[in-house]
């Protein structure tokens, strides 16, 4: 008993990984919006529980909180709310099919690539981590050191990225409110 | 806990973890009935009514009503489990674990008693030991996850009752949680760190010398907030408008029947009782007990006692305001939730920031 226990556990990462593409085959898959959402949460799930093998329980944590717990519920709101097989709509969601393959043909390409180049290509001079003295030093929890790559390291790209989603959520809001001005 | 290990052929951090198991998951079964009971029987009292009391062991023992949980856990079991023929059915069937699972997994992370050691290694009285890089985290993001239990369950119903309830309850449940996670992050600044054994162990002591060193003396109005958004998560009075049986009849449970409907309860008395114990672990000091200076010679029991106790009383106050106050209006929900609770929890945090500067 204790060894099956052991033996699943040392796989949880596979098993985990597995399960989050069969969420994402059944969201790609599903003829029901609803159904499509629910397989989306799913993988989110998964890739909470990946992080949480991997020992990034905050990130895992995060995910769970913000993919799982946020943006997904709204998405399943508006999914709710929006009829897809009955109205007009159809014409718009279902019918993009060669766009999105060529769209998924290009990031296969770009993902490829990048997986190539990290399996095969020359092994980086240094580690992908943060800097050494945050990851080699005292016990730091993760959250400690995911805020020092944030708030230190990653500064100007982390408010780069939070101007972008400032531009959108005020873009968001101009679109919703055209007819009242 | 050797010698039980030994008996049962596992080593003793299996055994425990599944004695610990078994301790979080019996707490909420067990406790689940009886907050039923205490219900019907508090709103009886309440509203100056005897509440159930027919019920009856072999047509005798009654024990106050007591006995009518029973009853009905058999009437749920032994119900013909209906679907509504435009239901989505596997939908239908899914909502109810979905609402299930995140209201008993919350308690993964609360300690529930003091450590001890045994045999050179020291056993916590939570699921998950401290340290896990979760803490009190864990239970936020899979309170978060029961949202989707009711949004599931008014879809799949395809009754335009749930509808409107679910919709309803994720609206608030998704406000409630901006306010909620803000005050929660004050507490978590203090004290340094996000743990709940850390939270527990920094609530010890006396505060200005006459108050309990408690996160509800030191910082009432974050209280305040956390208090009422766990209402609002926990969907009940005032902002049950999940249910709102004079509005929307059942809301998002209208078509549920026998054991699913059981389990939508008991998600409901699971989110009560998980709620009451992140109050307890937050706020009123966990399994410590109030102007105690060394936890170390207490027994470990008591320690747990003195947190059940805690509890219990939280879920009572659930039920006391239940059934004290009328039900919000939708605006005056949102309202609340946006325009008084968020200012408040976020000046709450930013007095608490200003006082850390070093």
């Amino acid at each position: 008993m204790e060894n099956l226990l052991i033996s699943l556990a040392q796989n949880l990462f596979p098993i985990f990984g597995l399960l989050a593409v069969g969420g994402a085959a059944l969201m790609v898959a599903s003829r029901q919006a609803v159904h499509s959402v629910l397989g989306f949460l799913f993988a989110m799930l998964c890739v909470a529980g990946c992080f949480l093998t991997l020992e990034a329980e905050f990130l895992g944590i995060a995910q769970l909180l913000v993919y799982a717990g946020g943006i997904v519920v709204l998405f399943l709101f508006v999914v709710m709310l929006v009829e897809l097989t009955k109205y007009k709509e159809k014409d718009i969601f279902q019918k993009q099919t060669k766009v999105a393959l060529l769209a998924v043909a290009g990031g296969l390409l770009v993902v490829g690539g990048a997986l190539r180049n990290a399996l095969f290509g020359p092994a980086a001079k240094e580690a992908l981590t943060l800097r050494p003295e945050i990851t080699n030093g005292a016990v730091l929890g993760n959250a400690q050191a995911v805020s020092r790559g944030l708030f230190a390291d990653f500064l100007l790209p982390f408010e780069i990225l939070s101007i972008i989603l400032l531009v959108a959520l005020v873009g968001a809001v101009v679109l919703a409110k055209t007819e009242r001005v | 806990m050797e010698t039980l290990a030994s008996l049962l052929h596992t080593s003793p951090a299996t055994a425990w973890m599944a004695v610990k198991v078994l301790m979080a998951f019996g707490l909420i079964m067990g406790i689940a009935p009886p907050l039923t009971w205490a219900e019907r029987r508090g709103s009886a009292m309440i509203q100056d009514r005897i509440g159930p009391n027919r019920a009856a062991l072999f047509g005798k023992i009654r024990i106050l009503g007591l006995v009518q949980a029973l009853a009905d856990g058999v009437k749920f079991f032994f119900k013909e489990d209906l679907v509504p023929p435009h239901a989505n059915k596997r939908l239908f069937w899914l909502a109810p674990l979905l609402a299930f699972v995140p209201a008993m997994l919350g308690f993964a992370v609360i300690p529930m008693g003091r450590s001890f050691l045994s045999g050179g290694t020291e056993y916590h009285l939570s699921l998950l030991d401290p340290g896990n890089g979760m803490g009190m985290l864990f239970p936020m993001a899979v309170g978060a996850m029961a949202v989707y239990g009711i949004l599931v369950a008014a879809w799949s119903s395809n009754n335009k009752w749930a509808i409107l309830g679910g919709m309803r309850a994720s609206a608030q449940m998704v406000s409630y949680e901006v306010g909620l996670s803000l005050a929660v992050i004050a507490i978590f600044m203090v004290t340094g760190g996000y743990d709940p054994h850390e939270i527990v162990k920094a609530q010890q002591g006396t505060f200005l010398g006459v108050l309990p060193n408690w996160y509800v003396f030191r910082q009432p109005f974050g209280f305040l907030v956390f208090f009422v958004c766990m209402f609002a998560e926990a969907n009940r009075l005032p902002f049950d408008f999940a249910e709102g049986e004079s509005e929307i009849v059942a809301g998002f449970h209208i078509e549920y029947g026998s054991m699913k409907f059981a389990l939508i309860g008991l998600a409901e008395y699971g989110h009560i009782l998980g709620a009451s114990a992140l109050i307890t672990t937050m706020y009123l000091g966990g399994w410590g007990i109030p102007f105690v200076a060394d936890h170390g010679q207490i027994p470990v029991i008591v320690t747990f006692l003195v947190f059940l106790t805690k509890v219990i009383a939280l879920c009572l106050v659930f039920i006391w305001v239940r059934w004290t106050l009328p039900r919000f209006r939708y605006d005056q929900l949102m309202n609340l939730g946006w325009k008084k609770l968020l200012p408040i929890s976020m000046a709450n945090l930013l007095y608490f920031a200003y006082r850390m500067r070093g």
